[in-house]
């Protein structure tokens, strides 16, 4: 076991040295991909988090998108700094998952799925309709790009690969604290009988209300970082697809442990990159991957380890019976319980 | 305004309140006899509109033979999922969301691949219009209204008055209970199927010709037809059918007032609306999906 956690500690070391030092060899399309990549981890594990309080939701592309109008448009329209416009998405798609949370999450299971599908598509339709302050389809452009002390973020996606990196580590950071902590076991709780959990003295709603809100203040900030590192946002952003989309990346890794997100997304990014598919092909591929997922391997691809472990160890069990069988027949001495039970079989 | 116009605006969110019920009814059945949500039910939807548009364009058929075609397609479908992913996971709603929604990414992207992006038109089988007191109502959204309605009487008969739909209903009541008087689960299930996939594909095939085909036209009747049910309550038809109309005749008036994007917003303020006064929907009662 000792063994097994060093080697997990010099595998973090690695990765972050190669997070913090490859990028600036890479291409800028890679390094495109890369700030997509640590976008939807950021995501997928916001996904889980609501998923650890029993409840599943397909409308977490709203709240990325408050996020990104809220930044945007503090910045176009106040000329706010870019760093309180990214907290300031963060803190409004809060407030409003929390208005929201405290309705809907008291419904559960199909209901509340059904709920934020519609709450999603409700904001896209909204932020077509009020053309005055949102663009309407046309989007918000000209988002100016952050600066810190005197350097401004450029065109090269350098800068902002960091500043994802950072936010992703912090927020990824505070979801692993909360999963770690008392919080964590009490949402585990929630989400296997909220009854039971409700009984013992948990307040049910004020721990689900906090893991929505918090999910979704990740979710704004992601979303204020995006506008500005693309300089535009508009509805198309964040369609349904989105939402269904950090379902997909969550599932595939593996919803039950902190690592499936992150697994899941690098593994389905890194394979539709692979790939090369259009961009409208690639929901095959992701469709795909749910039903093999959900049929052969519920867990996710972080349970392919313990999977191969528990295949091997029955492997060998059964080898170690066959073989003592084949010993016993050569020495010539029934088997125990076999032979008793045909001797006196006999007639 | 004149009457005119409020009676086009009637009509109109009849058709659409009318469609959505077929589809609705379709989930019910589904929910209340096999205990699963399917997502892929608008994609279902829009593979009934493209059969109808490829067989009357590529084998030059008639709208009815099409149309009882598409009822075919899109049932085999049904009963293969079934009894391959659905089945399995009876009851458990998470197992059930993702992998019918990577159906729906399935079938949607294989539309897409297949037929293209260019929006498909099914040429009109009842053209012209028809006068009403001097009002200019379309005969297409007549015919629609009209073979909605035979249809839905057509299912609650079956429903009420047949062995098979006596089944069904055992079923929905008390699955093991019916199982030990003899009732087929399977066979119950894949008639759900059919019953639910000739629902919805006539829906797509009423649509169709009033609406143009794109792989993503099953999207917003899927998110309407799923607040209704959830407006209605899981498990109410006469809700359902009071939902369906209501929010149908809503959408007609405000789309031709204030245009898509109020008409949409307002099915889910409703929805909000009814869910903080009543959580479990108008009609419903605790659905044991977990």
């Amino acid at each position: 076991m000792k063994r097994v956690q060093r080697l997990k500690i010099v595998g973090l070391i690695v990765l972050a040295a190669l997070l913090l030092a490859l990028p600036p060899s890479l291409s800028r399309y890679y390094q495109g991909t890369l700030i997509q990549l640590l976008q939807v981890i950021v995501l997928a594990m916001g996904f889980r988090l609501i998923y650890s309080i029993g409840r599943f939701t397909l409308g977490h592309a709203a709240f990325v998108a408050m996020g990104a109008y809220t930044s945007a448009l503090l910045s176009i329209n106040l000329g706010l700094s870019f760093w309180l416009g990214l907290i300031a998405g963060g803190v409004v798609a809060a407030i409003f998952a929390m208005a929201i949370g405290s309705i809907v999450l008291r419904v559960g299971g199909v209901y509340f799925v059904i709920i934020t599908l519609a709450f999603a598509e409700f904001l896209r339709y909204l932020l077509l309709w009020a053309k005055g302050l949102t663009g309407g389809a046309d989007g918000l452009w000209n988002i100016p790009g952050p600066s810190i002390g005197g350097f401004a973020f450029g065109m090269s996606p350098l800068p902002y690969y960091y500043l994802i990196l950072a936010i992703a580590l912090l927020s990824g950071l505070a979801m692993y604290r909360m999963e770690r902590s008392r919080m964590g076991l009490t949402f585990h709780a929630l989400r296997q009988n909220h009854l039971l959990a409700e009984h013992l003295g948990v307040n049910v709603a004020r721990y689900r209300l906090l893991a929505f809100t918090a999910a979704s203040f990740f979710a704004g900030v992601v979303g204020g970082f995006q506008g500005s590192f693309f300089h535009y946002v508009s509805p198309d952003d964040f369609t349904l697809h989105q939402s269904l989309y950090y379902q997909v990346y969550a599932m595939v890794g593996g919803i039950l442990s902190f690592g499936g997100p992150i697994v899941g997304s690098i593994v389905v990014v890194g394979l539709s990159e692979y790939l090369r598919l259009a961009k409208e092909v690639q929901p095959l591929i992701f469709g795909v991957l749910l039903i093999v997922i959900m049929l052969f391997l519920p867990k996710g691809l972080v349970s392919i380890p313990h999977e191969v472990a528990a295949i091997t160890r029955r492997r060998r069990a059964m080898r170690k019976m066959a073989e003592s069988a084949v010993a016993q027949e050569a020495t010539g001495e029934p088997r125990p319980g076999v032979g008793a039970l045909t001797s006196s079989d006999k007639p | 305004m004149g009457t005119a116009q409020v009676l086009q605006m009637t009509v109109n969110g009849l058709v659409l309140g009318f469609t959505l019920l077929l589809i609705a009814l379709a989930y019910q059945i589904q929910l209340g006899v096999m205990r699963v949500l399917v997502f892929n039910l608008g994609e279902f939807f829009m593979v009934g509109a493209f059969t109808v548009w490829y067989s009357m364009t590529a084998w030059k058929l008639s709208y009815w033979l099409s149309v009882l075609l598409a009822m075919a397609v899109v049932s085999a479908l049904g009963i293969l999922q079934e009894r391959y992913l659905l089945r399995r996971y009876r009851g458990w709603l998470v197992p059930q969301v993702v992998v019918t929604l990577g159906l729906m990414f399935i079938l949607q992207t294989s539309v897409l691949v297949g037929f293209g992006t260019e929006p498909k038109r099914i040429t009109s089988v009842f053209p012209g219009v028809l006068n009403v007191a001097g009002v200019a109502l379309s005969n297409e959204r007549i015919a629609a209204l009209v073979i909605s309605l035979i249809f839905l009487a057509a299912t609650m008969i079956f429903w009420r008055k047949t062995k098979v739909g006596r089944a069904m209903r055992a079923v929905a009541q008390e699955p093991e209970g019916a199982a030990l008087q003899g009732v087929n689960l399977g066979s119950a299930f894949r008639w759900t199927m059919i019953v639910s996939g000739c629902s919805v594909a006539l829906a797509g095939a009423l649509l169709g010709p009033i609406f143009t085909l794109t792989p993503t036209m099953g999207a917003s009747p899927l998110i309407m037809s799923l607040i209704v049910i959830t407006l209605a309550g899981m498990g109410s038809v006469g809700g359902t059918v009071i939902a369906a109309v209501a929010l149908g005749l809503l959408q007609g008036y405000l789309l031709s007032l204030f245009g898509s994007e109020v008409a949409m917003m307002a099915f889910f303020l409703v929805l909000i609306g009814v869910l903080l006064v009543k959580p479990t929907g108008l009609w419903g009662q605790e659905l044991h999906i977990e």
